[in-house]
């Protein structure tokens, strides 16, 4: 065989990296570059477009040593988007990366923590420079309250700027609809009565099951609470309430809440039958796509009011807009008021950026930016579609007649009475936690009971029970006030754990150490250069080094920090470690990995081993189905989720199927707490089998067929030869592979983030592996030091898996297969 | 075949087990299969859930239905602002799904009749009597039309900075590039009085007549009036016909209605005596005379009287403001009279009553077109994904780069490092390795912050080293490659340092050389884990510049509908289909096993 020759191979590896520093050249970055997370659409010629690409003109004008990019390179059409809480870690990575945008959106969720880790930089210095009265215009009382607070400092600053601000929870109704189900179109629903039946007449107003036209659409899983929320608001009442000392709590126990959760559990799970005497469940659509409310027939949905309204339905008199729902026969509820945030990343790299970052936020809410968008829209005819003063303010008075009033005064109404959406540090945490228990609740079976007896009392009892608990579960988990004692208790627990750990870590160095020495084959002769052989281990031996073994001690003194990314971190001992030890969650979300990790290795260990069995003795067509089986393996991980998402919708394939042979699930799968595991697991399991099979198709070979002969001749049959020679042959490989899969299965995550995040929650996650519950805590909630306090906890829990793995690949050697 | 006997092996017994392992082998293909099935005939499908979005068909109707071929026909046709209204009005119909549309009934003497009028008059038709055939952007699905005038401006232009000079845009790349849709039936509508916009019209005026879709105003009369109570009693079916002028009676009061408030002013010509009352009223509105008014409203006339009301003077939108207010306010009923596609067709053939056969005219169009417009069907959403990834050339290169650099760490560090262990005498021996396979004790997670951290560090964001450094090595494939070195018989070695050979030959010219399988399987890993890594190569590398076609293709999934993105994932699972089909031969042979020593 031709062999090259080693001077030219040599010029193959080094150009590649080469190239690689090269190319890596290119990204230097220009003098004074304003970063914005993203750019706004410019791309058409309608008056969004132009006004957009005004606002940049006039920025760069004002700014002529500036270039605007955005942090991720893209425009408003090509969002970043992620599935699934990944959306927000990349704002997170980007800050630990030092490559965060200069100007930065903050949500309310996450200011608190964003504020005290140091992410943003204060404004006081540019807010001070604006007028009591264009401040006062522009940031009104319930968003000045979210954008000016208390620092890490202790001092009260500004954080963030309001760009924009919403009315959230409006109600949005399709007036077609509402004329095709017999109702008004000029008559919302104003009370909570009006609205429940509003929404049942809605709901496939023939009862004919081929119609599917839903009366509301609420979000599910850990985002259950949204629409919750804004009804919780109207019936007055908060998920948190911060008492004297500035201290949040919980208030999931409250009449309010049950009130509201009472009518959930109605619009969601009453029962009713079609004209073909099918049954179902609920009136509403529960469906997280965003913009669902325009593709899917569905009748009304809560949708944050903006100044400019433009939604395009507009046009057409398709859809009407008015105030959610109130319970009148109780006190006044208010709306909530959610602005759109930006704030300076506190890594600017230059005082100058700083201050032109301010200006770009400063210029999106100014007069002169809506000057020119309300020339835009007048030129473009879409006058009638702006506030009324707005219009009188630039003289297009002769539209005011055709404006929607009801719209301006929703508007109004919503900034005069509105209270600011939730913006503790909690908050983020507590619509999980809200979620959790709006899933317990609508997937209790003495609930559903009770509701399909019509026994409003019981539901409402069975619910408060509920609520209490949840009320009082939540108080402990996160505002955990633990009993000083208890607390020390827990360290000495945690210290001793710690002790053990590190024992055992050890113990499994010392013991690897010696059973690779005593394992060792006599070595062999001829090599006796001392310096050569170190220089050729080196490479690898120092990527190891510098890319397992250094960040797993860095990763393990992060465990004992309170980490941030943008430096400062404390040291908190043992803390997190005692956070993930005493914490329920946490334990059951180890079980719940247990049962996944036995079903994978039931369902997508065995699979292949089975198949190999099948595809080696079969006398043709081998490679024929080889290659089938290892079709799915061609679409990468993600591909295969999405294409198994659809199969398991509530009308996809697999229902159908089952509908055949008289099986009606008529749910979604994966929103199943029974089917969900199963769900996940079945792609996994049919994606690893064709790929799986190959290994021990090779090793089913190197089994000599001498000792079925043999067996054959002491008059064997099938099975005592699968059980005598078959496995007994593989069982090395088959026991190296079965502990691989088990560790790899206990850490799995990805795969259970895209397709359900964890949920249904029954208030637990049904399907919150440990590996996903890490990841949220490190993403969702930043608290990296707590992730990989877990992290080495699982380490540990594994130890005894790797320590027999190591064994086994001791005293093993690999052989080529045939 | 070693379990199955081999006496006896035509016994019905066995016979029975080998049909059985058919079968179960058959029912497991026909699971691998029909998902696939599935997505290719999902992938013909035409946008959001009309008419075979969102199903699940075996075989895509779009190659056997007739019907559902129409319906996309005319999905495609029709495509513009508030499409299904459009496409209604086109049957008379109040439709609320593309679904909607039938095969209608055909008189072909009647549509002869139809296309002889539009042969001689459809070059005089202003813009605003028809739309053009596949002019969608929609979703980032683009009609062949859509695609020609894309095209040309790229010709046009070349690089997009160029095309953002010449015509005042902002846009990033081309595939930012878009086309603001016709608004026909809003009233508010014109086409604005940009460059952008005048080399759109133009494109428009180039198509052939059967690709211009005539509206149907008397449709979108129809459709409009029937919300109103009154008429739904049926007993003004007359009101199927916008006429002229207004009609004598009851019916007037629907014309004036409709006319007056709802109709794109475009469609309403001024007699003389009109045009002078709107010069007169644009007097009263500018007291400042002509002056003012091409100040205000950014024109440049002479005089009043200069103002005719062409396409052209409408197109901008101050006067075609001041013309739609002049409609309402001062209604000059006397003086206007309506000018659609359906007057002239009717002046044409001089009958009061003629309808023109608007569907009937789509269906002969469609029948003439048949096979290309389905085969568009099948290759839209693939052209769409492909021209996407192309657009960002970079993609590809960023993902050879990945990939080569990937196999060549591969097939260089770990082989280099085995190599050493397995053939020099070291006391170190077995501590290297401990060493190496001791990683396998480190949950992975646990050093994915910590690696980020250092990736910073070391100004590696943003670059290929990013992607290829931290996994260029793992512990146990050392392992592995030292164990299959180790099987390498001595005197090979022996012998050929008798020939002189060196260290390099050695290792290259006889351990890798013997090794080739296992090299060949550790490099198909590294092509895999390369080409189909998306998540952290999205987070270390957040530059668009530094994306690979997996990142790009996850970012396109996120925000398309099903069918397009089936049509994705297909085109991503070429290169893995091919390289697995290609090289699965080496693969098992390259595959090693454990076995107890």
């Amino acid at each position: 065989m031709p062999i090259p020759r080693s001077n030219t191979t040599l010029a193959y590896f080094v150009i590649p990296f080469l190239c690689g520093w090269l190319f890596a050249g290119q990204s230097a970055a220009a003098p004074l570059e304003l970063k914005l997370h993203a750019l706004a659409n410019t791309q058409g010629d309608n008056p969004h477009s132009k006004f957009n690409r005004d606002a940049m003109s006039m920025f760069l004008s004002e700014h002529p040593h500036f270039t605007v990019t955005s942090a991720t390179g893209m425009g408003h059409a090509r969002g970043l988007r992620m599935p699934g809480g990944a959306a927000d870690s990349v704002i997170l990575m980007q800050i630990a990366g030092g490559i965060a945008p200069d100007v930065m959106p903050v949500d309310y969720e996450r200011s608190e923590q964003f504020i005290q880790k140091g992410y943003l930089l204060p404004l006081d210095q540019y807010v001070a420079e604006m007028d009591e009265a264009e401040l006062a215009r522009r940031v009104p009382p319930a968003v000045r309250v979210v954008c000016h607070r208390r620092g890490p400092d202790g001092q009260m600053h500004w954080y963030m700027f309001p760009v924009e601000t919403r009315v959230q929870g409006t109600l949005l109704y399709r007036r077609d609809l509402f004329a095709r189900g017999g109702l008004d179109p000029d008559k919302p629903p104003r009370t909570w009565e009006q609205f429940e039946s509003c929404v049942r007449k809605l709901r496939s107003p023939s009862r004919d099951p081929s119609t599917n036209y839903y009366g509301f659409v609420v979000s599910k899983g850990d985002a259950s609470s949204r629409e919750f929320v804004t009804l919780l608001r109207t019936r007055g009442g908060e998920i948190l309430v911060q008492s004297s000392d500035g201290r949040w709590r919980p208030t999931i126990d409250t009449e309010p809440m049950l009130d509201t959760l009472c009518l959930y559990v109605r619009l969601t799970c009453a029962k009713w039958n079609d004209k073909s005497g099918r049954t179902h469940r609920g009136y509403v659509l529960r469906e997280n796509r965003q913009n669902v409310f325009w593709s899917a027939n569905i009748a009304m949905g809560f949708e944050d009011m903006r100044r400019v309204y433009t939604y395009s339905s507009f046009h057409t008199g398709k859809v009407g807009w008015a105030a959610a729902p109130y319970p009148e026969a109780h006190g006044p509820g208010a709306p909530t008021i959610a602005a759109q945030l930006r704030g300076i990343y506190a890594g600017v790299k230059h005082p100058r950026i700083a201050r032109a970052a301010w200006d770009w936020i400063v210029l999106q809410d100014s007069r002169r930016v809506e000057a020119r968008r309300v020339k835009h829209f007048v030129e473009y005819g879409w006058g009638k579609f702006l506030e009324p003063d707005v219009l009188r303010r630039y003289g297009y008075t002769r539209y005011l007649d055709s404006t929607d009033q009801t719209l301006a005064a929703v508007y109004a109404d919503g900034m005069k009475r509105g209270l600011p959406d939730h913006f503790s540090a909690q908050s983020a945490a507590l619509h999980r936690e809200l979620s959790k228990v709006i899933e317990q609740s609508i997937n209790d079976d003495q609930v559903l009971a009770a509701l399909d007896a019509g026994d409003q009392v019981a539901v409402r009892s069975r619910l408060a029970h509920l609520l209490k608990h949840a009320q009082i579960d939540i108080e402990q988990r996160l505002f955990g006030q633990v009993a000083p004692p208890v607390q020390r208790r827990r360290y000495r627990w945690t210290v001793l754990f710690l002790c053990l750990m590190a024992a055992a870590f050890v113990f499994t160095l010392l013991y690897l150490f010696s059973v690779f020495r005593r394992n060792a084959p006599p070595v062999a002769p001829g090599g006796k250069r001392r310096l050569l052989p170190y220089l050729l281990i080196l490479p690898a031996a120092g990527s190891v080094l510098l890319w397992q073994y250094y960040p797993l001690i860095r990763g393990t003194m992060i465990a004992f920090l309170d980490y941030n990314v943008m430096g400062g971190s404390k040291f908190v001992g043992v803390s997190n470690f005692t956070e993930v030890l005493f914490d329920a969650n946490f334990w059951y979300s180890v079980y719940i990995t247990l049962v996944y990790t036995f079903l994978y290795m039931l369902l997508a260990f065995t699979g292949p081993i089975f198949l190999a069995l099948l595809l080696a003795e079969i006398p043709k067509g081998k490679i024929f189905f080889r290659i089938i089986y290892y079709l799915p393996a061609v679409l990468s991980g993600l591909g295969v989720m999405f294409l198994w998402k659809s199969f398991y919708s509530e009308n996809g394939p697999l229902n159908t199927l089952l509908g055949h042979f008289g099986i009606d699930l008529s749910v979604s799968w994966l929103e199943s707490p029974r089917l969900a595991m199963l769900s996940i697991l079945l792609p996994v399991a049919w994606a690893g089998l064709g790929p799986g099979c190959l290994i021990y198709l090779a090793a089913l070979k190197t089994i000599p067929d001498e000792l079925y002969e043999a067996a054959e001749i002491d008059g064997a049959g099938i099975r005592r030869k699968v059980f005598h020679v078959t496995l007994p042959g593989l069982k090395m490989l088959v026991l190296i592979n079965a502990i691989g899969a088990f560790a790899g299965a206990f850490m799995a995550s990805e795969m259970i983030l895209a397709m359900t995040g964890g949920g249904p929650y029954t208030p637990r996650g049904a399907t919150e592996v440990v590996g996903l519950q890490l990841f949220y805590t490190g993403f969702l909630y930043l608290k990296f030091g707590v992730a990989n306090a877990m992290a080495c906890v699982l380490g540990f829990m594994l130890l005894g898996f790797t320590l027999v793995q190591l064994r086994n690949l001791s005293r093993v050697e690999f052989k080529g297969g045939r | 075949m070693a379990l199955l006997p081999h006496v006896g092996r035509r016994s019905f017994r066995i016979r029975a087990v080998i049909v059985l392992m058919y079968v179960l082998l058959i029912l497991g293909s026909i699971t691998m299969v029909y998902p696939f099935l599935l997505m290719i005939a999902g992938s013909f499908a035409g946008a959001d859930a009309h008419v075979d979005g969102n199903r699940m068909d075996l075989i895509p109707p779009v190659l056997t239905s007739e019907r559902v071929q129409f319906v996309r026909f005319q999905e495609d046709r029709y495509d513009t602002y508030d499409f299904i209204a459009v496409l209604g009005s086109a049957y008379g119909e109040a439709f609320t799904s593309t679904s909607d549309a039938t095969i209608p009934d055909i008189d072909e003497d009647r549509v002869r009749r139809y296309w002889q009028f539009l042969n001689d008059d459809i070059d005089g038709f202003p813009p605003h009597f028809y739309l053009v055939q596949e002019m969608n952007s929609a979703g980032k699905r683009f009609g062949r039309n859509f695609r020609r005038l894309k095209s040309m401006h790229r010709r046009e232009c070349g690089p997009i900075e160029q095309f953002n000079r010449r015509y005042g845009m902002q846009l990033l790349s081309w595939n930012d590039y878009g086309m603001e849709l016709d608004r026909p039936f809003v009233r508010e509508f014109l086409h604005p009085d940009t460059p952008k916009r005048d080399k759109y019209l133009a494109f428009r005026a180039s198509r052939p007549t059967s690709e211009k879709v005539v509206l149907n105003i008397d449709g979108l009369y129809w459709n409009t009036q029937r919300r109103f109570p009154e008429i739904k009693s049926g007993a003004l079916d007359r009101a199927r016909i916008l006429h002229e002028r207004r009609p004598a009676g009851d019916e007037a009061k629907l014309w004036t209605r409709f006319v007056r408030y709802r109709l794109n002013p475009m469609f309403i010509k001024l007699d003389a005596t009109g045009l002078a009352r709107f010069r007169a009223s644009l007097a009263s509105a500018f007291p400042g005379g002509i002056t003012e008014m091409n100040a205000a409203l950014a024109t440049r006339y002479a005089s009043f009287d200069d103002v005719h009301l062409t396409f052209q003077e409408l197109r901008n939108a101050g006067m075609f403001t001041q013309y739609n207010q002049f409609i309402m306010d001062i209604w000059p009923v006397e003086h206007l009279s309506v000018d659609t596609p359906a007057t002239r067709y009717r002046r044409h053939v001089g009958s009061d009553s003629a309808i023109p056969p608007f569907v009937a005219s789509d269906y002969l169009f469609f029948k003439q077109a048949r096979w290309s417009f389905v085969s568009e069907c099948i290759a839209r959403n693939y052209i769409c994904v492909a021209s996407y990834l192309l657009v960002h050339g970079r993609a590809a290169v960023n993902t050879l780069i990945y990939i080569a650099m990937s196999i060549i760490g591969a097939l260089t560090v770990c082989p280099l490092a085995a190599y050493a262990l397995s053939r020099f005498k070291l006391k170190a021996t077995y501590s290297i390795l401990t060493f190496f396979l001791a990683t396998m004790a480190f949950p992975g997670i646990v050093t994915m912050i910590p690696n980020f951290l250092l990736l910073k560090e070391l100004g590696f964001l943003n670059t290929y080293w990013a992607l290829v450094l931290p996994g260029l090595v793992s512990g146990p494939s050392v392992f592995i490659l030292k164990g299959f070195f180790d099987s390498i018989p001595r005197d090979v070695y022996d012998s050929a340092m008798i020939d002189g050979a060196g260290e390099w030959r050695l290792f290259w010219q006889f351990t890798m050389a013997l090794s080739k399988p296992i090299l060949a399987l550790l490099a198909l890993g590294a092509f895999t884990s390369a080409y189909t890594a998306f998540m952290f190569a999205l987070v270390i590398c957040p530059d668009e510049k530094m994306w690979t076609l997996m990142v790009w293709l996850f970012q396109l999934q996120m925000r398309l509908d099903q069918s397009m993105n089936y049509a994705a994932l297909i085109i991503s699972s070429v290169p893995t289909l091919l390289v697995f089909v290609l090289c699965q031969r080496v693969i098992i042979r390259g595959i090693v096993i454990p076995v107890e020593k």
